[in-house]
């Protein structure tokens, strides 16, 4: 830090007594000579005394003239910037003037403005007043910036003078600062900036003029807005127009508005549709019905959707209608309006079209199905269920499952028992998963028992164990006597896949059992089953498995049961994890494995992961694999590292 | 007219799907660590096409530039220095902004003056005064605003929402917020470094007070220095869950009427709200407890049902937690409740960027508007000033602004350093670097 003779200027009015007031005085000092990159303890000093003296009038004053005082000096540049923006939070008119010195120089002129912009009062606008007279360039668009920052309506006239000024940047750092100011002899101004500049300084003084209008009386913001909307303007210059008559005009802009709906430049028809959107009354839905078949495809979306946003249930019938339109954009956006518009009436209509219908229009369909609104809608679902063909059942069936409609879970179950057809039954048994209770249990179980083949039966499981986990009370003893008393290995396979995916702690000596169990297609079950634990608890097992296992199959399957554990969140340090990983690299001796703990170390990004990942770089089966794991753990180490840029 | 489909705009045809000129046109301005997670995701969505990348560094740009055209295997993204440049192609519906925070504003300001859609990275602005000219120039030119508090296209934040809503905890007493931040390492002084070559720094620093270069300046804590950003408490993270908190208790349209509590600010480089803990009143009744991480587990036993930063809702009857992670609840039965169609339910979004999309084809508001990002600002905004002016402040969340306090009102704004201000001047041709 460069000594500078400072002492002198800084300790003009001291705090006689206070140690603290004694440290001020030095890191005063010390700021004063502080240079960029140099500590910065002083400056921090100097910024908490001020924080802890913001409800002492007196202090800050003091604070403040020894701020000053440091401008007028020998101070550095470095110095001077922080007590700009010491004095930009608790200057008062007295800084002014060292303030204002400081914008006759280049280097000084943009800190001083940081500070006069904020300060209070006359004085720092008509410091700011007087250099806009003495300055050009550069320096005059930042002055004019200031003025326009501080939005005091005195330096209007001149601004307003500066509208045609040879120096672009001033002329539209002039226009800007007006709408900034804002009011009417602002806003007259602009008006006056519009009629005589063109291109890109007209362009600027439209924009600048509609923001102003924004501030101005609503008779004078109405005239402005009418006025830019009846010139030749940009789109988004009419667009903004439209939205200033929105609020401004009440219910007398809805005929403004409504003229735009059909205009062919998106950006126009589109602002029109979203302000008649929030522009309430059955009017304006009216005026939507009347335009939407004139529109385009894109602005049909557009105004379907906002139709549908609106609530307003007069639309319905235009939305159905809609529900054949084309292209399919328009009829997605229809089936998705029915959401909010539709009724029980529209139930069929979308359950075909949910079964029939493929994309975005089926997606449409399925969502509106499912949040459907009114009392009456889940009944007359669960009517249906058994009077339509198996596309659209499966189609109301899911629809029961999004919307838990309990009292449908008989019909389900005996759907999910008896239906011929496969996709019914699948869907019966998924829909369970929601509305099956802890009454249906034997029930359920039997379906995993008596499955129809392999798909039905892993269905059924997953069903089950979703419903226990619902359940209060976990009814560890219903599976443990189904299991006992399974007669082959596919059921009491099932079973233990019930018991981990239902993952209660107390069918572990079961589990444990099993994978100890003569026949190998129950081990490999209960090695399944307790990979597929919703907590990391199974894991010593696993890895014993992974480990002992007699055939290599489960071995296997036991390693990637312990890695999925793993990635299961846990609570344990970042450390802890990658130590639990790193045990498992010598068991892993396929790719898959391997990719699966390089992608386990990733999540775990530490510096220990990343000495693992390294030692991965050298195998060839994931060196790929590995060189990506670095860069990825480097990366998110950016934050913990000490910090330096990579050039 | 070989030429001519290139300056079609996307909108004018917007209806299909996947025909060329259908796709909606879209650039990213900031390519770093953030911007390049969004660039990935836009390159695998057929509906899409990147057209350009605009950043101040040279090897960003083209590193990123080589990924796009491999992607599309063309050479026709086009690269740029000064976001201005992009921005004035007609050809150009919507932007991703993810350059540093302290451009936030200028750049969005800029995108909707000129017409184009923007997914807005977090925070809003480094004021409150900034973003509300954010709001208000959203508002006026019509244009889709998507904040990127992406936890809102999440099932477990959409979910908790929803419980809380309608009542599954009973009356809400209590947001609390445990986020990024808490008692760390002192960092070495910063060392002045030569900027490197094709590093546009003064482009860089942009609004923000001149300071010569280092590399530690700009490595990863640039967001907590208090000219480009607000730290942990906000863009850094914070401001993530301050938007769960908002969103749970129906606030996205208003804010707390108070904030009071301590803190401790960094003393290195950084000079942002390193500590914090601080409570906000909301004219509801329900208060908001917003901590740093650490803190929050010493005060909170729910912290300890997850690893990291999350969201507490309490209520009369029952808390959940929630995080990236997924959800706890007391009671647990809470985690099996449905949300039947005819109870409340707030806006569905499974995929942040996808809402965006469908927002600019079809007119819907986004899951997260300009109001909302608006209001979540406003709250870290009041937080940074509640532990720097270190007394309570009262906030008008009508007025948008302190009630009878000059001092803190006089820090809902900041002047930039010129030529810039919110509305950005022209571009001149020294900053143009495009190719």
């Amino acid at each position: 830090m460069r000594t500078v003779a400072l002492t002198a200027v800084i300790f003009i009015t001291g705090f006689a007594g206070a140690a603290q007031n004694a440290d001020l005085d030095a890191a005063l000092v010390k700021a004063a000579a502080f240079e960029y990159g140099e500590s910065r303890d002083a400056l921090y000093e100097i910024r908490d005394f001020i924080n802890v003296s913001m409800g002492d009038a007196a202090r800050l004053r003091k604070i403040e003239s020894r701020l000053a005082a440091l401008l007028d000096s020998g101070a550095t540049i470095a110095g001077k910037d922080f007590a700009c923006r010491q004095l930009a939070l608790i200057g008062t008119e007295a800084s002014v003037p060292s303030l204002a010195r400081l914008l006759a120089r280049a280097e000084t002129i943009d800190m001083a403005l940081f500070a006069l912009a904020r300060i209070p009062g006359r004085a720092a606008g008509d410091a700011l007043a007087t250099a806009l007279k003495s300055v050009s360039g550069k320096p005059k668009v930042a002055v004019i910036n200031a003025i326009g920052a501080r939005r005091d309506a005195k330096p209007v006239p001149a601004l307003s003078s500066l509208i045609l000024a040879d120096d672009q940047a001033v002329a539209t750092a002039a226009i800007a600062a007006l709408a900034e100011i804002g009011g009417g002899p602002a806003l007259s101004a602009l008006a006056g900036a519009r009629a005589r500049t063109k291109g890109v300084l007209h362009l600027r003084a439209s924009e600048a003029y509609l923001r102003c209008a924004a501030t101005a009386e609503p008779g004078a913001a109405l005239r402005a807005y009418k006025e830019v909307l009846a010139t030749r303007e940009p789109p988004s210059i009419h667009a903004a127009a439209l939205a200033g008559i929105s609020a401004r005009g009440g219910k007398e802009a809805i005929p403004t508005l409504a003229a735009h709906l059909g205009s062919k430049e998106p950006h126009i028809q589109a602002a029109a549709v979203r302000l008649l959107r929030n522009t309430p009354g059955t009017e304006t839905t009216r005026i939507f019905l009347d335009q939407l078949p004139k529109l385009t495809p894109a602005g049909q979306v557009r105004g379907i959707t906002a139709l549908a946003d609106r609530g307003d249930m007069s639309a319905r019938p235009a939305l159905v209608a809609a529900v054949e339109a084309r292209p399919a954009e328009v009829r997605a956006a229809a089936l998705a309006g029915l959401a909010k518009v539709g009724t029980r009436a529209d139930l069929s209509l979308l359950a075909e079209a949910a079964a029939t219908r493929s994309g975005a229009e089926q997606a449409a369909a399925r969502e509106s199905l499912y949040a459907l609104r009114g009392a009456d809608v889940d009944a007359a679902i669960v009517a249906a269920l058994d009077t339509t063909t198996e596309a659209v059942r499966a189609e109301y069936i899911r629809a029961v499952g999004e919307r838990a409609i309990f009292k449908a879970a008989g019909t389900l179950l005996a759907m999910a028992a008896r239906d011929p057809d496969r996709s019914v039954r699948r869907e019966a048994l998924r829909a369970l998963r929601s509305v099956g209770r802890e009454e249906h249990v034997p029930a359920l179980l039997n379906l995993v028992l008596e499955a129809r083949g392999a798909a039905d039966r892993r269905e059924a499981a997953q069903m089950l164990a979703t419903v226990l986990r619902r359940s209060d009370t976990p009814r560890t003893e219903v599976l443990e006597a189904a299991y006992n008393n399974a007669q082959s290995s596919e059921a009491r396979a099932a079973v233990l896949s019930v018991m981990g995916q239902a993952s209660w702690d107390a069918t572990l000596p079961l589990m444990r059992g099993a994978l100890k169990d003569a026949d190998p297609e129950v081990r490999r079950a209960a090695i399944l089953a307790l990979s597929e634990w919703v907590t990391p608890v199974p894991m010593p097992d696993l890895f014993d498995a992974a480990k002992s296992m007699s055939l290599e199959t489960h071995r296997i399957l036991a390693l990637r049961g312990y890695l999925r554990l793993l990635g299961i969140q846990a609570n344990r340090t970042t450390l802890e994890s990658v130590r639990l990983v790193s045990d498992a690299i010598p068991l892993a001796k396929a790719p898959e494995e391997k990719k699966a703990i390089l992608s386990l170390l990733t999540r775990y990004s530490s510096e220990e992961s990343l000495v693992l990942v390294q030692k991965m770089l050298g195998d060839p089966e994931v060196a790929a694999e590995a060189k990506l794991a670095v860069e990825w753990i480097n990366t998110q180490l950016e934050f913990s590292r000490p910090l330096r840029y990579k050039r | 007219m070989a030429g001519f489909p290139a300056i079609v705009p996307a909108s004018v045809l917007q209806g299909g799907a996947k025909a060329p000129n259908n796709r909606i046109h879209v650039a990213m301005i900031g390519i770093g660590r953030v911007g390049r997670g969004h660039l990935r995701y836009f390159l695998g969505q057929d509906d899409i096409r990147v057209i350009g990348l605009c950043d101040v560094q040279q090897t960003v740009r083209e590193k990123q530039k080589s990924i796009v055209d491999a992607a599309y295997g063309d050479n026709s993204c086009s690269t740029y220095n000064d976001f201005r440049e992009l921005l004035a192609r007609p050809d150009l519906d919507a932007v991703l902004i993810a350059a540093p925070e302290h451009w936030h504003p200028l750049i969005g300001i800029e995108a909707a003056r000129r017409g184009k859609h923007m997914y807005y990275e977090k925070p809003l602005s480094l004021t409150v005064e900034q973003g509300k000219a954010v709001r208000e120039a959203v508002r006026r030119y019509g244009v889709v605003f998507q904040f990127g508090t992406q936890q809102r296209s999440s099932p477990f934040y959409r979910f908790t929402c929803e419980l809380v809503r309608n009542g599954r905890i009973g009356q809400l007493k209590t947001v609390v917020v445990g986020s990024s931040g808490g008692p760390g390492k002192r960092l070495d002084p910063e060392r002045i470094d030569p900027v490197p070559p094709g590093f546009d720094w003064d482009m860089w620093l942009g609004p923000a007070p001149w300071t010569p270069y280092s590399d530690l300046r700009v490595s990863a804590l640039w967001m907590h220095i208090y000219d480009y950003g607000l730290g942990g408490m906000d863009g850094a993270y914070g401001i993530h869950d301050i938007d769960i908190a908002q969103w749970v208790n129906d606030a996205d349209d208003t804010g707390p009427i108070s904030v009071e509590g301590t803190g401790r600010l960094h003393s290195d480089i950084r000079d942002t709200v390193a500590e914090y803990d601080l409570e906000y009143k909301y004219a509801n009744g329900v208060q908001l407890h917003y901590l740093d991480l650490p803190a929050a587990r010493k005060r909170y036993p729910q912290f300890e049902k997850g690893p990291g930063l999350a969201v507490v809702c309490i209520g009369t009857e029952g808390w959940i937690y929630v995080s990236r992670q997924g959800v706890v609840t007391y009671p647990e039965s809470l985690m099996r409740t449905t949300i039947g169609p005819n109870e409340i339910h707030v806006r569905k979004s499974d995929d942040h960027h996808r809402n965006f999309l469908d927002a600019i084809r079809t007119g819907k508001e986004t899951v997260s508007p300009v109001e909302v990002a608006v209001r979540d600002e406003t709250i870290c905004q009041m937080g940074d000033l509640a532990v720097r002016l270190g007394r309570k402040l009262n906030w008008d969340p009508v007025k948008e602004e302190f009630v009878g306090d000059e001092q803190a009102n006089r820090r809902l704004s900041r002047l930039m350093r010129s030529p810039w201000r919110l509305d950005p001047p022209e571009m001149t041709g020294e900053t143009r670097r495009s190719s």
